[in-house]
């Protein structure tokens, strides 16, 4: 167990290293970059961009980042918590199905699967707004507007692709673990098809979920950064976008704050894995 | 070679969409300019009076519609099509390449030096691929408001969008010919006395090159996803021009190739008032991933009926490679040692 974490934290030093270097290099190409590396990692450390005159358009980084981290993490919160759960409803009904049902319901993940997240998006805001036209009632805000926020729509675009994403997992994992012998026997004791995958499948499949949750991850995070800036959102991701954010500090300050909490969280999982299955569900 | 992917029926229905796209795309830019550069701004009713303006819905102007200074989306998007594809296309093809021989030179150097790079593509999954994409663009960008279009700059955006998704890729193959490395007919091949680059050659490659297809399919969908973000963000290939708005509102961007994504970033306000506009190059990125999506399908098939046991996914298959040298490993070393410590320290 201490090898683990001595090995992680060897892994996050390289990766601060290397989220300096990202975020130093593009600068690079500017041509006119006022700071050289050794000022660079002076000013990240100290506190924000604060201490540097010739800029004039700078100004404290975390003061300014701080609301929309929160109301970005409100919503990626609780669109993680949609989607484990839609993904759980779909892959249940997924399994219990006969397999006629199987193959349409294939035949059709392969359609949705293409529609670019996007696209959903606009739909979804364009019926929104059709409907209020028919009916003269606002469901959702569509746009964030001023002290308006909007939430229910920027969580539901968000979970719905990554969730067909964790479904194909959470699938792959269950139809694998529906082969062992303990299935066998439980089913030969006379357990239900239900109780049998409700209790023992899904506690089993759970921890392999848990490793394959970063790559769901990504996924969300990029959708976030698309609805927030479709959804006219001033949160943590749309931040980047800003012209003002261009400068090295304002970066790599921004991609810390996005991996640090992050890598924490997936290291107390994946430390939480493998004390309980014995490191098996960890190898990838 | 009965079941090479050349024999499913997917594979070829994409490579001719694709290929009849492109080859429209040509045809109509060499032959058919009043086609796609005839701009019709008002339709007249039979009594002479203007009934409709500019923007058409699809009903009046089939099959798309049209924009708003009067150009039939449907043409428009016909002569984007070969940029966004070629473009696309090119990219993967080139990212094989590298990727290939990277990943290769990459599972041949000793483990440490894996691991270590490992590590270091870390960063890779929580950084999303278009926040790189984004930082690295925005020079160019704005360089080409002040120069027009020019080679130059599609070169260089070819090029970095090649280095930014590489890293994934070249990781992906060389786990992947680790994991051949470790089958048993290699090691009987070694044993045999073949070289590396022998056995790479005569062993590796043969299962290589069947992921390879499906590698640069599925890149292709990851590219075409991102050039919709990219053009949602207003970075698009072959720069932008800026016009100022001659009623002081804040300057238009406008594509300078006409491409797909850039159709899409630069219509975003029209969302309410013209839908089809953003709505059409959407459903024509959609259609093309649905396209590739299917080819990657049907390969797949065709490769899953030549064995006779069925390949699981790649991360099952991972799963159970690792599980079985482990306990091989187990049964020579690890079951004898504290076999053999339990008993000394029984006598001691």
């Amino acid at each position: 167990m201490k090898g683990f974490f001595i090995e992680k934290c060897i892994e996050f030093c390289i990766c601060i290293v290397v989220i300096m270097v990202i975020s130093y290099v593009p600068f690079v190409f500017w041509g006119n970059n006022p700071l050289s590396f050794t000022a660079f990692l002076q000013q990240i450390f100290t506190h924000g961009d604060a201490g540097n005159p010739m800029d004039m358009r700078q100004f404290p980084f975390w003061d300014k980042i701080w609301e929309p981290y929160i109301y970005s993490g409100i919503i990626l919160l609780a669109s993680t918590c949609l989607t484990v759960i839609i993904a759980t409803c779909l892959s249940f009904g997924y399994v219990l199905s006969s397999l006629k049902v199987k193959k349409t319901i294939e035949r059709c993940l392969v359609l949705i699967e293409s529609i670019p997240d996007l696209l959903l998006i606009f739909m979804l805001q364009i019926f929104f707004v059709w409907l209020y036209k028919q009916t003269g009632i606002n469901f959702v805000n569509i746009y964030a507007f001023g002290s308006k926020q909007a939430y229910f729509l920027p969580i539901v675009t968000m979970s719905l692709v990554p969730a067909l994403h964790f479904f194909r997992i959470m699938v792959l994992f269950l139809l694998d673990e529906q082969n062992k012998p303990y299935v066998e026997f439980a089913r030969a004791k006379g357990l239900s098809r239900k109780y049998i995958l409700f209790v023992h499948l899904f506690r089993n499949v759970i921890y392999h979920l848990f490793n394959h949750l970063q790559s769901t991850f990504l996924v969300m995070i990029s959708s976030l950064l698309l609805v927030e800036a479709a959804f006219n959102i001033n949160g943590y991701m749309s931040f980047i976008l800003k012209p003002f954010v261009l400068n090295p500090v304002t970066i790599a300050q921004w991609i810390l704050l996005l991996f640090i909490p992050f890598y924490i969280v997936f290291t107390i999982a994946h430390f939480q894995v493998k004390r309980t299955t014995g490191g098996l569900a960890n190898e990838k | 070679m009965k079941n090479s992917m050349f024999h499913s029926k997917r594979f070829w229905i994409g490579l001719s969409f694709f290929g009849g796209l492109v080859l429209a795309s040509f045809l109509f830019t060499w032959y058919g300019k009043d086609l796609y550069s005839q701009t019709q701004v008002l339709i007249k009713g039979a009594d002479g009076n203007v009934s409709q303006s500019a923007p058409f819905n699809p009903l009046v102007m089939p099959p798309f519609g049209s924009d708003r200074s009067g150009y039939n989306l449907f043409f428009k998007l016909i002569i984007g099509a070969k940029f966004t594809i070629l473009f696309v296309f090119g990219i993967c093809f080139i990212q094989l390449l590298v990727g290939t021989l990277l990943g290769s030179l990459l599972a041949y150097t000793p483990d440490s030096l894996q691991k270590f790079i490992e590590k270091v593509c870390k960063v890779y999954f929580f950084v999303p691929t278009v926040v790189l994409v984004n930082l690295f663009m925005m020079p160019l960008m704005i360089q080409s408001e002040h120069t027009g279009f020019q080679e130059s700059i599609v070169i260089k955006q070819f090029l970095i969008l090649c280095i930014v998704t590489l890293p994934n890729l070249i990781l992906y193959i060389s786990q992947e010919i680790n994991l051949f490395m470790k089958k048993e007919y290699i090691t009987s091949a070694i044993v045999l006395g073949a070289r590396k680059f022998h056995l790479f050659r005569k062993h590796i490659w043969l299962s290589v090159k069947e992921i390879l297809v499906i590698l640069f399919l599925q890149q292709a969908v990851q590219l075409f996803t991102l050039l919709i973000y990219m053009g949602f963000f207003k970075v698009l290939i072959g720069g932008r021009k800026m016009v100022k708005d001659p009623f002081g509102g804040p300057p238009t961007a406008f594509s300078l190739t006409n491409e797909w994504s850039g159709l899409i970033g630069l219509n975003k306000n029209e969302l309410l008032t013209a839908p089809w506009i953003i709505l059409a190059p959407l459903v024509a990125f959609a259609i093309s991933i649905f396209v590739l999506n299917l080819m990657v399908q049907g390969i797949k098939e065709r490769l899953n009926t030549r064995f006779v046991p069925i390949p699981q996914k790649k991360q099952d298959s991972v799963v159970e490679e690792k599980k079985t040298t482990m306990s091989v490993d187990k049964f020579r070393f690890a079951n004898m040692k504290p076999l053999y410590k339990g008993k000394d320290s029984s006598y001691e």
